[in-house]
């Protein structure tokens, strides 16, 4: 069984036949996805070691997933959670909500009339696969997700990397929608200056 | 018809699948006529198609070690 496309009813019942077998599945599915989430909250240092906590109380509460959400947004909220609550036993804070005040994507790159002055460049990747393929571009992607604020970083990540729905993601952050929405947009404009400029330079 | 800032400040809700017909027929009409923002549009859907593939699954090493956490705290 494909752990990734299978829905929740089924893992459920893999997981009633053959526990151990299935969750290790999970583990190599959505692990890598795990610790970037947790690494916006936690940081590099402790990211690895609150993913392994969160898999420990997946583990115990298994029983509890009742497939009403995937189990990736199930999985999440737990590492989340796990990551919340190392930062309030340490008395660290997390400030999920997009600071107030005004943002315009791409404001040098639009003349006065509101037409492109400084316009896309035609990209040489025309497919995700050709974007991936380059190691200098992924390197560059990295550096530039690393760069951004915290909690935009985490939105485009339970988003944009793992495809959560808005409404799972406002949930698990306790956000309103227009808020994650503002978090993407400002990360994606970051990230799309980002690609541009290196299809234009060949440089990060 | 909207500018291209319009355009761009409304694209993601036309990838999201949460723009309004109204809105969809708005932004259609200007891609009709401008390249500049087609472009804008396409390259930033390939760019969130490229984002989902970014994570590759974990090596047999990372999860037995997980395993073997998890079956060690039971």
């Amino acid at each position: 069984m494909n752990v990734a496309n299978a829905k929740p009813k089924e893992i459920i019942k893999a997981l009633r036949r053959d526990k151990d077998a299935v969750f290790s599945q999970l583990v190599a599915v959505y692990h890598a996805g795990m610790v970037a989430a947790a690494r916006s909250i936690v940081g590099a240092d402790e990211c690895e070691e609150a993913v392994q906590d969160a898999w420990i109380a997946a583990y115990r509460g298994i029983d509890d997933f009742e497939g009403r959400s995937s189990v990736r947004t199930w999985l999440t909220r737990i590492v989340i959670n796990q990551c919340l609550g190392r930062l309030r036993k340490s008395g660290r804070e997390f400030n999920v909500a997009p600071p107030p005040g005004e943002f315009q994507a791409y404001a040098e790159r639009f003349g006065a009339d509101g037409a492109w002055s400084d316009p896309p460049r035609e990209w040489e990747c025309h497919s995700p696969e050709d974007l991936l393929q380059e190691q200098n571009l992924l390197d560059c992607l990295d550096k530039h997700m690393d760069l951004l604020p915290a909690n935009q970083r985490l939105a485009l990540e339970m988003r944009d990397l793992q495809g959560l729905d808005l409404s799972a993601i406002s949930n698990i952050l306790e956000l309103t929608a227009s808020n994650v929405r503002v978090l993407l947009h400002r990360a994606r404009t970051r990230m799309f200056n980002m690609v541009d400029h290196y299809q234009e330079t060949g440089e990060c | 018809m909207l500018s291209c800032k319009e355009v761009v400040a409304h694209s993601e809700e036309l990838l999201e699948g949460e723009a309004s017909l109204i809105r969809r027929i708005q932004i259609r009409l200007h891609l009709r006529v401008c390249e500049h923002c087609t472009r804008y549009i396409r390259q930033l859907s390939l760019m969130l198609r490229a984002f989902r593939r970014l994570h590759a699954p974990v090596g047999d090493e990372k999860v037995g070690e997980i395993m073997e956490a998890v079956k060690g705290s039971e």
